[in-house]
């Protein structure tokens, strides 16, 4: 198998390149700068400035259209590099998972929603409108299949569309668990878990917030994680949220999750937290001279960098005040 | 004041008098009723501003939210996580009685009773922002609807006080004053033939008289006349 035989110094070259591209990312200091640009126009000369292709226009749609290309541009050229070729997927499995959910919603509301599907997963939308028409799932893997066939099974008997969010969303971790495990990286592996135990601090919170009860709970928490599910079931107060996540890297998160259900600070907050502390972790393979590493690290960057960008693209077209976008703005990777 | 063409007959008066005093009376009552309008009116403009203010409160920060969520999800994403709704409402419509003005009702029931089950999307791909533009959304529904239906009471309530105004406007200064002058129309010309009738009638007396002074006059002649023909010396 691949995994056996790629070591880290088969990534010297893709390490050196993608290291040479890093410097290419938008640092915190610049999206600071974009956010108290006088105009938007000002914001999005300074992204030209920084090796961004020219905006055509200052509305959402044209700057998601550069977003998307920035995505794919990133993706295939590490793609290009690795000499796994599996290595981006673990980012791309969510786009599936994505417009799996889109595909089956509209099988029950009965409409066209091709237009919010995202053409970027490992599997084109046409193929995956495909095997949902034709039930074939031959080419996707069990994780998948089954949840699709449990999505479909739940949704036609409750009509709930939550149910089918949380179905898939376990699956989509389990597919990347067990991506990271094909790949063989610990790196990856650890940080899909780390995504895993912020995830589930995150909806715990939430549900806590809404009044879900238990059994919503544990529907939705999602296994894998370093944090064991039956941590976090039962009366989770505040200061149980804390300690079960105190040894974690995610103490800080959890702290402001806390906050959160007192109701001292936003699920903004959290979602932040949480964001930051896997942002760090992916921080260390800057770090690391060669191996798959930068390039994993690099890929979450650029994914981070757009939502950065989408972040202050909007909060100026909304008119937010600069202050109130920099407060939203994650970590950056370099 | 253009009167109305009538013929200046009693009986036309007495039909007038008639319908001035209905007219007078419409007027009190049409005065009454655009009073009591304008009152209520009032009353839910004012409850109507109140609404206002704090359903685009809410609106608004639901918008803010809804932006902060779209700025750490991708479009796509946001739509799908809201294409399948969870929660549906029945709307009941029905109407209640205003002065004569029939406002509509609005009455909704949700699908479930629980207030968790609005957010028909999972966990792992949506910003918790979400959660908080969803239920300032769901708790600004029923005042939205109770503005809806307030802001159309008082549409209706200001279309009908126009109606009123006008009406009332059109018995004041048009219909009775109109009526009154041919009322009075009416009397002088009753009383102007009355005159008329009077003098005829003193006319024909004086005349009478004269020709029986004059017939007394012819009488007395002719029995003069005899008299002298009576006492004639005889030859």
């Amino acid at each position: 198998m691949a995994k056996h035989t790629i070591k880290d110094t088969d990534y010297l070259y893709a390490s050196a390149r993608i290291k040479s591209m890093e410097k290419n990312l938008l640092s915190r200091d610049k999206l600071e700068r974009m956010s108290e640009a006088k105009t938007l126009e000002d914001a999005l000369k300074l992204l030209g400035e920084s090796g961004w292709p020219e905006i055509a226009s200052p509305t959402m749609a044209a700057v998601e259209e550069v977003l998307a290309s920035r995505r794919s541009e990133a993706f295939a050229l590490v793609r290009s590099l690795a000499p796994d070729k599996r290595l981006p997927d673990v980012f791309l499995i969510k786009y599936d998972y994505h417009n799996l959910k889109v595909l089956l919603k509209s099988e029950v509301t009965g409409e066209n929603a091709d237009a919010l599907l995202i053409d970027a997963g490992r599997f084109s939308c046409r193929q995956l409108k495909t095997m949902l028409a034709e039930d074939s799932f031959s080419a996707m893997n069990k994780n998948m299949a089954q949840s699709i066939e449990e999505a479909r099974d739940v949704l036609a008997r409750t009509q709930d569309p939550q149910l089918l969010d949380l179905i898939l969303d376990k699956a989509m971790f389990a597919d990347m668990l067990e991506m990271a495990d094909a790949l063989g990286l610990r790196y990856l592996r650890n940080y899909v878990i780390l995504m895993i135990d912020s995830v589930n601090l995150r909806l715990t919170v939430r549900l806590r917030r809404m009044g879900k009860g238990l059994e919503v709970l544990r529907y939705a928490l999602i296994p894998g994680g370093d944090i064991a599910i039956s941590r976090l079931l039962g009366d989770v107060t505040p200061d149980i949220i804390e300690n079960v996540y105190h040894t974690s890297p995610l103490a800080a998160a959890a702290q402001a999750g806390a906050q959160a259900l007192r109701g001292e600070a936003s699920l903004s907050a959290v979602d932040l937290a949480c964001d930051d502390v896997l942002l760090n972790y992916l921080k260390s393979a800057r770090y690391i001279a060669f191996g798959a590493e930068p390039l994993i690290g690099y890929l979450a960057a650029v994914e981070a960098e757009l939502t950065a960008v989408r972040t202050v693209i909007t909060g100026r077209l909304a008119g937010l005040a600069p202050e109130m976008i920099t407060e939203r703005l994650r970590e950056t990777y370099v | 004041m253009a009167r109305l063409n009538v013929n200046p007959t009693r009986m036309e008066q007495t039909r007038l008098k008639r319908r001035l005093a209905t007219a007078k009376r419409g007027h009190k009552l049409l005065k009454d009723k655009r009073d009591e309008l304008m009152r209520q009116f009032l009353e839910i403009v004012r409850h109507n501003l109140q609404l206002r203010k704090k359903v685009e409160g809410a609106l608004s920060k639901a918008h803010r939210s809804f932006t902060i969520a779209s700025a750490v999800m991708s479009p796509e994403m946001l739509e799908e996580a809201l294409m399948y709704p969870k929660q549906s409402v029945a709307l009941e419509l029905s109407t209640k009685n205003i002065m004569s003005v029939n406002v509509p009702v609005y009455q909704f029931k949700m699908k479930s009773d629980d207030p968790a089950e609005i957010f028909p999307y999972g966990f792992a791909t949506t910003s918790g922002e979400l959660d908080d533009a969803v239920l300032a959304l769901s708790q600004t529904l029923q005042d939205m609807l109770e503005l809806a239906q307030s802001e159309k009471t008082a549409q209706m309530l200001a279309q009908e006080i126009e109606k009123t105004r006008r009406r009332v406007n059109a018995l004041e200064y048009v219909m009775i004053p109109q009526l009154v002058e041919t009322i009075k129309y009416i009397r002088m010309k009753l009383e102007e033939n009355e005159r008329g009738n009077t003098s005829r009638l003193m006319k024909v007396k004086d005349m009478m008289l004269e020709e029986q002074r004059q017939k007394n006059i012819r009488q007395d002649q002719e029995a003069y006349e005899a008299h002298c023909l009576n006492f004639e010396p005889k030859q």
